[in-house]
Formats: C-alpha cells, structure tokens, sequence
C-alpha cells in the first residue's frame, strides 16, 4: 500500500470515528426523559429535565433492582426568559448532546402566567424533533414532581408514563398529549384541559382534571367532579358512585359513559345539549333482591342522581368560560365564523342553556341476587 | 406520470385549502379536482396535434415563431421554478425533523444527487424506477394513514358546510392550486409514448390522476380530522405534523409516521427527476423532438446544478411559499389556462380554412 | 531431454528465464524473431549465469532451426504454411518437430496393404480411447487393396472401415488438424492423399454425473453436470428431447480451443436474443478458455455493475426448465456450470426447490428469501441510523436498551461494524479454504469464543453481535451465490449513507438502486420485470409461486414465440371424477 493510499484509508476513516453532521450515537446523547416548566423570579421560566444516568440505563435495560449506590437519574435545572433559553443553559451544564427527541412527559406548572405558557406551547410547537405524542400534565410543583424518591425498579417518572400509555389502567384516561394542547389552544371553542398531577408522600396523586381558559389553569377539580367530567367528555373507565336508595346503600364501579354534545343556536340563543348514557356493574346493594323491576328503578334512580351533579360541573365550567373538546368548535367553524373572537364566544357560552339527558344502565349484576 | 404532480404540494396540501376555502374547503377540492381533470384532457388533446414534433416546434408552428420561442423558454423557468420549490421545501422538512445538524446543501444535494441520476438514463429507466417505487410507498403511506385514523378529534371539520359561499371555495381552489401544477410535462410525455399504447396512455393519464386525486382527498381527510382546522393553518407541514402522530407500539421503529415523511423522499425525488428530465428536453431538444445523448446529458448536469444553486437562496420555507404563491402561481395557472385557450381555437380556424393539421382526439 | 530441463531452469534462474521461454515459444505460433538483445543484455546481468544460459540458448536455437526445417519441407511442396502436402515423410517431419518433442504425442508409422502405402497414425496418448485405436485404426494395415487402387479411393475404402469411430472428418489443413489431435482426435495420414482423416477417438477422464453440491436441493431431481460437454448435451437431450433443442458449438480460445454450447429451443427462444448471443460469442477472443465465467462476463451487456447479470447453475433440471421458459443456455467444456441469460433480478431467487414443493411452501421459502434480503441489507444501516442519527424514531423501552447497551464502548457503532464483519469475512474465507471438517470447527470456534470474548472485553455491544449475525446469516439465504457478494457490497454503501445520513441516506440509496436495477437490461430484458416494468401475468412466478395450472404463459419479458407454456383451461377434477364414476357403473 503506497503513502497516498493509507492517507487517503485514515482521512475517510477519521470522520467515520468522530462522526458527522448529525451522526451522534446514542450514548453522546442526554436522553432527556422527562421536562418541566415552571415560573421563575423576575417573570422567567425555569425549565427542568431528567435524564437517566449510565446506572440508570443499565438497570433499566437489565430489570434488576439498581445498586445501593447508584444515582438513577439526574436532574438539572435552569432559568431564562424563554424555556428554549433556558434549555440551552441546561445544555452547557452537560458535556453530551442535550436531546429532546424521546420526552416522555412534559410538566406544566400550574403556576405558569397565561404568558409563559403560551411562550412555552409556542416553543414546544416549533421543536421539530419533539414527539408530539408525549405525554403533558399539570402539577403545582414540578420540583416535587421530578425528586420524588424511586420505588424499587427504576425510575418513578416512568411509572407514571406507564399509568397513561396503560389503555384502561386509571380512573379516568385523561391523557392529554403535547399534541392535544398544541391542536386546542388556537382552536376557536376549544378549552384545554391537563391531568392535575400532586405529589403525596407515597407517590403521585393523579385523578384530578385541571381545566385552562385560554392560557390560564382555572379550576382544578376534584377527584369526583374529575369522574363527572370524564363521564361527560366520556373518558372515565372506571368511575365510582354510592348514595343510599330508600335506606339501602347502593355502591356502582366501572361507569363508563358515551356522550355526546349537540350544540345550536335558536332565537340567537346558544343552546348545548349534552347526552350520557352511563353503565355500570353493581358492586355493593344492602337491600332486597335485584329484579327486573327493581333493576329499572336503579337505574333511574342512579341517572337521577348523576344528572344534577353533571349539570353542577357543567355551569361551573360555564361560568368560566371553559368549554373543553370540541363542544363549540363544530358550531363555530361551519356555521359562526363571526364567533370566532374568543370574547364572542365567551359570551354567548355563558348566556348558553344547557340540558343534560343522563340515562342509566347497569351492564352488570355480579355473581349473585 | 403521477410523478409529475405528486411532490409539490404533498408537505403542504391542505394548509391553503383550509385557510381560504374555511368550511368550504371540501367544494374548493372538488372544483379544483374537477378543473384539473379538464385542463389535463385538454393538454393532452393539445399534445395530439402533432406528436411528430416537439411542443416548441408546434407553438412556433401554430402561433409565431417569437411566441413559441418565448413559450419554450417560458416552459423552461416553470419547471426549474417547481424543481426548486420542491428541492428547498424537502431540504428544509428534514432539517426540521430529522437532520438537523446537517447542512442544507448536502441534503439538498444528496436530493438533486439522486434525481439526476434517476434522470440520466432516460424515459424509460425513470418511468420504471418510478413504477416500482410508487405503489409501495403509497400503500405504505395509506396504511400508516389508517393508523392515525384513530387520533381523529376533529372529525366535525371534515364535513362540507351546508351553505357554500362563492368567494372562499374559488379562493381556496385558487390558492390549492399547487396541488397539481406539474401536470403539464405530460404533453412532452406523450410523445415518448409507443403509438399503439397512445390512447390506452391517455386513459391511464386521467385515471391515475383520478386515484392521485382520490389519495389526496383521503389526506384532507386525515389530515384536517386529526390536526383540525385552527391548528392545521398555522402549521408549516400539516402532513407532517399529523404524520407524526401514527405511532405504533411494540413495533421496532414506533414513529412509523415520521419514517413515511422520509420515504416521500421518493415522491420528491420523482417529482425532480421528471423536471430534469423535462427540462433537458426542453433545452437539447431539435423541431422534430430529437435528443442527442451527449446534449441531454450536459443539459442534466446543467439543469441539476442550477436547480442546487438556487435552492441554496431559499434558505426560509416563509419566503419560498410567500414567493410561490404570490408569483409562481399565478403566473404558471396563467400561462396552463392560456395555452389550451390560444392552441386548441387556433387549430380549429386553421383546420377549417386549411386543413393540413388534423388534430386526432385523445379518445 | 530439452523439454524436461527447462522448467528446472525456470524455477532455479526465476525471471529471466521465464522472459526467455516466452520469446524462444514466439516462433512456433507466428514466427517472430528472438529478441537477441534483450537476452544478452539479461544474461550480462547476472554473469555467474552467463554459462548456463549460453548453452540453453544455444539448445532453443537448435530447436528452432529444426522447427523452421520442418515448416519449410512442407512449404516447399505445397506453397504455404497451412495446407497438407500430401507427403507422410514431411508430414512427420513437421509433427516431429513441432509436436513430436511431447512424450504424450504418439507418431506410428506404418503401411496399409499389398501396395504398402505409407500412412501415420497421430495422437495423444491419453486422450484417446486406446481400445478404438487399437481395434479399428491397426485393422486397416491388414487392409488387403490391390496396388492399382489410387490414394484417393483408398481414402474412402478406410472409412467405412472404422466402425467404432464416432465423427470421421477430413481436412488438409495444420490449423485444424493440430487441435483435432490435441483434443483427443487422431489424425491419419496417408502418402499421396492431400486429405487427412480426422477420427473421433476421443475419451474423456470424467468424473461420474454427481449430486449438485452448490444447489441442493431436498426433493426434486439432484443430478447436476460433470465436465464432459457431450455429457451435458445428453443430460439436457434427456430432459428435453425435443427436436427443436438446438446446440450450437462455437470454438473459444486460441490455445484451449474450448467448445462452447449455445442451446436453445428454437421452437421458443426469441431469435432476436441468439443471435445476439451467439454474434458476441464469436466475437470472443482469448487465448485461454478455462471456466464459464470467462465468457460470461463477455456476454454481460453492462460490465461494470455489480449486479449478476448470468445465472450459473449446475443443475441439469434447472438449466433445462429455463430453456423451456425461452432462454438461452450456455454450456462450456471443461466446466460443469452452465450460463443462463437473459435473467432478471427475480431469477436469482428462484430454485429448483421452489417447483418441487407445493406452492404454499414454494412461496413461502421464496418469501423468506426476501425477507432475508431485506434483514440483511438493511438491519445493521437501520442500526446504525436509529441509534445514531434518528433515535426519535424508536419506542422509548428499545432505546434505552441500546443506549444501556452502548455504554462505555470505545467505538461508534459504524466502527464496531467494521470490526464484526471483518471477523465474520474472516471467518468464512478460513471455513471455506480449510477441508469441510475443519472448516465447521472454525465456524464454531470463531461464533462461540470470537463472539463471546469480544463482548467480555468490552469492544462490541451485544446487541452488536445479534444484528451482525442476523445480518450475516439473512444474506445466506440467497439461492444464487453470484448474488450474494452484490449485496455484500451494496451493505457497505448502505452503512456510508446511513451513517451519513440515516434513515434519509437509507432511502434515497434505495432509490439509486431502483433506479440502477431499471436501467439494467439485458439482451432487451428489463432487469427489474415483472415489477418495472410490471408484467402482471409475470408475477404469477416472481416472489411467490402459483399453483402450476395458473402459470400457463412463460415470461412475458423474454418475447418468446410461444408465449404460452400450458392450456388456458385445466380440466375440472370433479368433471372427471363424475365421468370416472359413470363408467365404472356401467
């Protein structure tokens, strides 16, 4: 082999070492798992992100418990005006690649200005590699949120993403992509809508919805009010009811709900029509033995007692101008372009009457009378 | 053939559609589908004048020689204009979600690269490549489609409003236009075709034009079902975007979605490689629609180079659509309605007081 | 006595004596002249020789000299170089000086009959049945003819006496007499007659008709070609015994003078494509012939792609089928692979396994073939650019695992490629030059301590090791070796362009070799059919396999003059059954 051609032999091997362009392999990349965002003195954003370390990894790709030792993740955070800003400062804390192509999850402070969040969804709009299915939440405190300490099995923010990609797992299968908050937030009659995610000393709290007007979190809303809400936007697998029937404790489980929302306009006055039609099994009955007719006052009975409270949730919502999932998108789009402004919809929402039509099954009776 | 209009606007339909046909936007398709079918029958008619010689040669012929020369060079920027357009569009689409340290030039380069090669072989080897790739990648991409389906929360948009308003659906057809644009190298296709398979060609042109149609219809649907009207105008890319959301699990690559971005990479290629092709005609070609080899060749280089230089300007998918749409487009739907309006009556008087030219209908 | 020096000479003195040989051989074909210059100028070079080459040069003189004696005799009576004089004296003369210094050439001179005609028997020992010549050829010295009969009816009397004899020929031409006896011919000579018997005496050292070793097959016919063309010919006329299989010979080959086969049915094959083969057949000029690959790469229309554009087999089945498709069949002497062509990219996956199982079967294995193309073309690129140019597109569960995996390793994935698949060539070039028992314990031994050392030591990721032998194993499965190198190479641009571009590189390199494969033909067959262009009814025997009854055309892209291979209409079995059963009743 002359000089020239061993040359020539390093020259092509040399980039094909160090790479190129955008050849990074994996482990020169911080795999960033999971981000947050929350407010900042001085009106800024403090952005926060997870990434697993060599230890991590290893047991995660192993299964086994992780050594004493070993740190699982670490955590970085950083301040900035913008959060893009503030990621990049988080880029000069690392000496690898800061990569934001797997986010799993991405945590809103609910203390976020109507401001940064919207400064924050821009942002998270224009990421080109972002994975628009990852999952978006709400918590009052994203610092509590990413230190929670690790149960045995790794990493406890994967837990949670393991509770939302689970089909069915959790009371209410509010799971809100990046994408569904990026596809609400401009559209006219669309509210937007986040899991409300609190930290407990056992680990996290998930069950509650936290509702937005525009950019602003206006209601977190209790657990139950959260099941009522799931039942109307028909997302609830496993919602629950009890209340005493003429003395007899009667105890529902697994509601689901197929609802829908009819919205329309008579005498200039908007009107919104929502359907329910909830099922159930019956879980717990003190009183005498389920017949066929007796079966039938259940269930009117259960639908009795939903309809008010949905309808309580419903004008509360009304109230504050939130109209989540498309109720009065449809109408606005192809028959009141001129509502489209929000504070003409807003208007017109509030003066809206509402009526809700709750009808009752119960699907299943169990193993005995 | 489907190359030919399968490309440009498959990263950016039905963004324009939406935002200027608003509810309307399912007339605005349909009219412009329907235009469209009009406009493809009446060039190919107009290429069955005289598929003897070139189209150069038949303008020089019909109207004046200064009016022909002036159409051929006219031809010439068009196709350079969409080769262009779809080569900085593309480069910038994967810099945006896939390669985003890599420089413009080698993307765009490594595009153009494969286009000309695609082209250097001919007619035949470029309508083959394309056959073999295209029923692939658009099955594939129908069946990730399929898989988005269940992502679809704004269903409600898709539906036609109940009361159609004049402006909106010509302005959103208008501005849609793009969509098939590049039809119009098929008069130059024509005569490669065998004489004997000239009408079955024809039949095939409009049918597969018909099914190209009926592809993008089932894009609007998906597109505008899963991403919804508001989000859907102010995205860059809404294929992309609503592409991105196919994921399946517990399958080795999940962002299946994304990988059908990059396999249009064909689409794009296809598209390109036709304009080259086109385009090297165009320039090396004699009146009676001879090629020489070696003139074909440089003018690829040429065609490919040029189409790279220029690409590297538009360094802004803002600029390059703004451009487009407020110059190329009227200018290219000008010059597509006049020529059928300028040829076709002008063979007709001709025909009628000196029939030497005897137009054979396409069917 | 010079003959047998030389070699010792050549291998003792090395290069310049074999520069010598070469000019002293020069006469004997074209009658150059001794570049005297260049010898001296050698041997002044190395003095200590000088001696020994002085004589050697003197020995070759002498032997020329006596060759240019031999050549002039004969020109002197028949007024060129080429024809037969008609004399034996000189005709010995000149075979004695030109062929008669080998020990295998066999000179006998004899007298046939009362007239005692002189006559000579030429052949070379070996290559000649030595039972027909003992039995037919020293019959005719008995010949009893009376002394009036002329040469020339002596000449006609002699051949009916050769019964055992296959072909008789006669010529009066060296240039043809001299390879008729080189290749087991036996010419014989008779004085006054200017025509020269050639006798068919051949025998060939051949080895038995074999299982074919580099196909094989599980069912189906096993037996493959040997090295004897005749026996090929007849294995082929055995399958095939229509009158319209044409073998055409064409000799290759100044020295080896190879017999090269073109078969056909010319009842099916596009003339267009013979004759196409058969004009670049003879415009083949070499001096040797010695596989059928050598003139394969002749009659390739594109030389340089990596693509094979032939199809090799051995499989007498095999060749047989394919020309009953409508192709063209080139057999060669000397080699028990016989050539395919026209072919498209699909042929080469196709066996003779694939007729002989049901078409459930046959599909399936065909099917798995592609499969295994694509693992082995594209799992290690797309390993390569979804670890490390686009992880975004991976689950988050299998990224973590690789990045787990990766680790601490010195090497880019790239690297690591090089490095197993370096090992892998390795190792399969040691199994294959190594006898078939060893080689299988290198197999192992390099799979099992290779592979599990290098991952302990930390050089390659295991995850590495599983992609590399998936990828190496996956690209085995090709039927048609010729294929198999083509993507071992297109791996490796495969590999560049993922790594420089990742999934986009991948792609658009796929698209370059669609491209590549259309703008393949061969003799007017599109490379890439039935898929582009599409040959619909072609498809019905490409990836999958119909049932037999739904292949009725043979392939469209070959333009045979029958396109049809069976009846449109398969008789119904229930029909038959029904009629069956009526008659029995009766």
């Amino acid at each position: 082999m002359t000089w020239w051609r061993r040359g020539l032999a390093v020259l092509l091997l040399l980039p094909l070492i160090s790479g190129c362009w955008s050849n990074r392999p994996v482990e020169l990349r911080a795999m960033v798992l999971a981000m947050g965002f929350a407010p900042a003195p001085q009106n800024r954003i403090r952005a926060t992100v997870q990434i697993p370390t060599t230890t991590g990894l290893t047991s995660l790709t192993s299964g086994s418990a992780p050594s004493s030792s070993g740190k699982l993740d670490y955590i970085i955070s950083a301040c900035a005006l913008t959060p893009g800003m503030a990621l990049t400062r988080i880029q000069d804390q690392l000496q690898t690649d800061l990569y934001l192509g797997q986010v799993q999850l991405i945590a809103c402070s609910s203390h976020l200005s109507a401001g940064q969040f919207r400064l924050l969804e821009d942002y998270l709009t224009r990421l080109g590699p972002l994975d628009k299915t990852a999952y978006i939440i709400a918590t009052p405190s994203v610092r509590k949120l990413f230190h929670i300490e690790p149960k045995v099995g790794g990493l406890p923010i994967l837990d949670l993403i393991g509770g939302f990609s689970c089909q069915g797992c959790e009371t209410i299968m509010y799971r809100q992509h990046q994408w569904d908050v990026e596809t609400a937030l401009p559209t006219a009659g669309d509210s937007v809508w986040m899991p409300y995610v609190t930290v407990t000393p056992t680990g996290f709290n998930t069950g509650r919805i936290l509702v937005y007007r525009h950019c602003t979190p206006v209601w977190a809303l209790s657990p139950h009010d959260s099941m009522l809400l799931g039942l109307i936007l028909g997302i609830t697998a496993k919602g629950y009811v009890n209340f005493v029937m003429q003395h007899d404790i009667l105890g529902i489980r697994t509601l689901t709900s197929h609802s829908s929302v009819y919205p329309f306009v008579r005498a200039n006055r908007l009107y919104l029509r929502f359907g329910l039609a909830v099922s159930g099994t019956l879980d717990s009955w003190n009183g005498p033995p389920v017949t066929v007719a007796r079966l039938g006052s259940i269930d009117s009975q259960v639908a009795h007692y939903l309809a008010p409270q949905i309808l309580t949730v419903l004008k509360r919502l009304q109230r504050q101008g939130v109209a989540p999932e498309g109720w009065l998108a449809p109408l606005i789009w192809r028959s009141y372009p001129s509502w489209h402004s929000p504070s003409v919809w807003e208007a017109h929402y509030r003066k809206a009457v509402l009526i809700v039509h709750v009808h009752f099954r119960i699907t299943n009776v169990g193993d005995t009378e | 053939m489907v190359a030919s209009y399968l490309g440009v606007g498959i990263f950016q339909f039905p963004r324009e559609l939406a935002t200027f046909g608003g509810p309307d936007a399912c007339w605005s398709y349909l009219l412009l589908t329907t235009g469209y079918f009009l406009l493809i029958y009446l060039f190919l008619k107009i290429a069955a004048i005289d598929p003897e010689h070139s189209f150069g040669h038949l303008t020089s012929d019909l109207l004046t020689p200064l009016l022909g020369f002036s159409i051929r060079w006219f031809r010439i920027g068009v196709h350079l204009l969409l080769a262009v357009v779809v080569v900085a569009n593309f480069g910038q689409v994967l810099r945006t979600y896939f390669l985003m340290g890599t420089p413009q030039w080698a993307l765009e380069g490594a595009l153009v690269g494969t286009a000309l090669y695609a082209a250097w072989y001919g007619t035949a080897v470029l309508g083959r490549t394309l056959e073999t790739g295209f029923v692939p990648t658009l099955l594939a991409s129908l069946l990730i489609g399929l898989l988005v389906i269940g992502r679809m929360r704004f269903a409600w948009a898709i539906l036609p409003s109940s009361h159609i308003a004049v402006r909106p659906t010509l302005l959103g057809a208008y501005h849609s236009a793009y969509l098939f644009i590049g039809f119009e190298m098929l008069v130059q296709l024509y005569r490669h075709v065998r004489v004997d398979q000239r009408r079955a060609a024809v039949r095939w042109a409009l049918s597969l034009y018909s099914a190209t149609a009926a592809f993008f219809a089932f894009g609007f649907v998906l597109v505008m079902g899963t991403e919804g009207p508001a989000a859907l105008m102010q995205a860059q890319w809404p294929p992309v975007s609503a592409l991105r959301l196919a994921n399946l699990r517990g399958f080795f690559i999940n962002k299946l979605g994304l990988l059908v971005v990059v396999v249009w990479g064909l689409f794009t290629m296809g598209f390109v490689a036709v304009r080259f092709w086109c385009l090297s005609h165009d320039l090396t070609e004699t009146g009676d629609g001879r090629v020489s080899s070696t003139y074909y060749h440089l003018a690829l280089v040429a065609t490919a180079l040029t189409t790279l230089l220029i690409s590297q300007l538009l360094s802004n998918v803002v600029v390059l659509v703004h451009l487009f749409q407020v110059w190329g487009l009227p200018i290219i739907l000008g010059y597509l309605l006049a020529m059928p309006m300028l040829i076709l009556p002008t063979v007709w008087l001709r025909n009628r007081f000196r029939p030497r030219l005897a137009p054979s209908p396409p069917h | 006595m010079n003959q047998a020096r030389r070699p010792r000479l050549e291998r003792k003195n090395g290069k310049a004596y074999i520069k010598r040989g070469e000019t002293a051989h020069a006469p004997t074909e074209g009658g150059a002249i001794i570049d005297g210059s260049q010898i001296t100028r050698q041997a002044s070079q190395k003095p200590l020789l000088e001696q020994e080459l002085l004589h050697d040069l003197t020995q070759s003189t002498q032997k020329f000299v006596q060759e240019i004696e031999g050549l002039l005799a004969e020109h002197a009576l028949v007024g060129d170089f080429d024809g037969y004089s008609g004399s034996v004296t000189a005709a010995y003369d000149r075979i004695k000086a030109t062929l008669g210094q080998s020990p295998d050439i066999v000179i006998r001179r004899f007298q046939i009959g009362v007239a005692a005609v002189d006559a000579m028997l030429v052949f070379v020992n070996g290559q000649v049945d030595n039972n027909i010549v003992d039995r037919d050829t020293l019959l005719i010295t008995t010949l009893d003819e009376p002394a009036t009969t002329s040469p020339a009816t002596l000449l006609t009397r002699l051949k009916s006496h050769f019964l055992a004899v296959g072909h008789i020929t006669h010529t009066t031409s060296w240039s043809k007499i001299i390879p008729t006896v080189m290749l087991g011919g036996t010419a014989l000579f008779i004085d006054g007659v200017r025509e020269v018997l050639l006798l068919d005496t051949t025998k060939f050292p051949a080895r038995a008709v074999t299982r074919a070793q580099s196909e094989p097959s599980i069912k189906g016919p096993q037996e493959s070609f040997n090295e004897v063309l005749l026996t090929q010919m007849d294995q082929l006329r055995r399958r095939l015994p229509a009158g319209t299989l044409r073998f055409e010979p064409f000799k290759i080959g100044q020295h080896t003078h190879t017999t090269v086969i073109c078969a056909y049915l010319s009842d099916v094959t596009n003339p267009a494509i013979v004759e196409a083969i058969k004009e670049r057949l003879g415009g083949i000029h070499r001096s040797s012939i010695q596989t059928s690959n050598e003139i394969g790469e002749y009659l390739a229309d594109r030389r340089f792609t990596i693509f094979p554009q032939i199809r090799f087999s051995e499989r007498v089945d095999l060749i047989a089928r394919n020309l009953d498709q409508g192709k063209v069949a080139i057999l060669t002497a000397n080699d028990p692979t016989a050539m395919l062509l026209p072919n498209t990219l699909v042929d080469f996956y196709q066996t003779t396994q694939d007729y002989a199982f049901p078409f459930w079967d046959a599909s399936l294995m065909r099917l798995i073939r592609l499969a295994g193309l694509i693992a082995g073309l594209y799992l290690m690129p797309f390993y390569i650019a979804l670890s490390s140019v686009n992880p975004d597109l991976l689950p988050v569960k299998l990224l973590l695992t690789i990045d787990g995996s990766r680790q601490g390793m010195p090497f880019p994935p790239e690297v690591e490629v090089i490095i197993m698949w370096l090992i892998i060539e390795i190792l399969r070039e040691a199994a294959n030059r190594l006898p078939q028992q060893m080689g299988t314990t290198i197999g192992t031994v390099g799979a099992v301590v290779v592979g599990t050392a290098i991952v302990k030591a930390g050089l390659v990721d295991a995850l590495m090791i599983i992609i590399v032998t998936l990828t190496a194993l996956a690209l085995f499965t090709v039927p048609a070796l010729e294929i198999a190198s083509t993507w071992r190479w297109l791996f490796w641009f495969f590999i560049v362009a993922a790594w420089l571009f990742g999934i986009y590189g991948i792609v658009l390199l796929t698209v370059v070799i669609v491209v590549h494969l259309s703008s393949l033909e061969n003799f007017g067959v599109p490379y890439l059919s039935p898929f582009g262009p599409t040959r619909p009814s072609d498809l019905a025997d490409s990836w999958i396999r119909l049932p037999f009854p739904q292949i009725r055309m043979r392939p469209t892209t070959l333009r045979t003059l029958a396109p049809r291979a069976a009846k449109t209409d398969p008789i119904n079995p229930e029909v038959i059954l029904h009629r069956a059963q009526t008659r029995f009743r009766q």
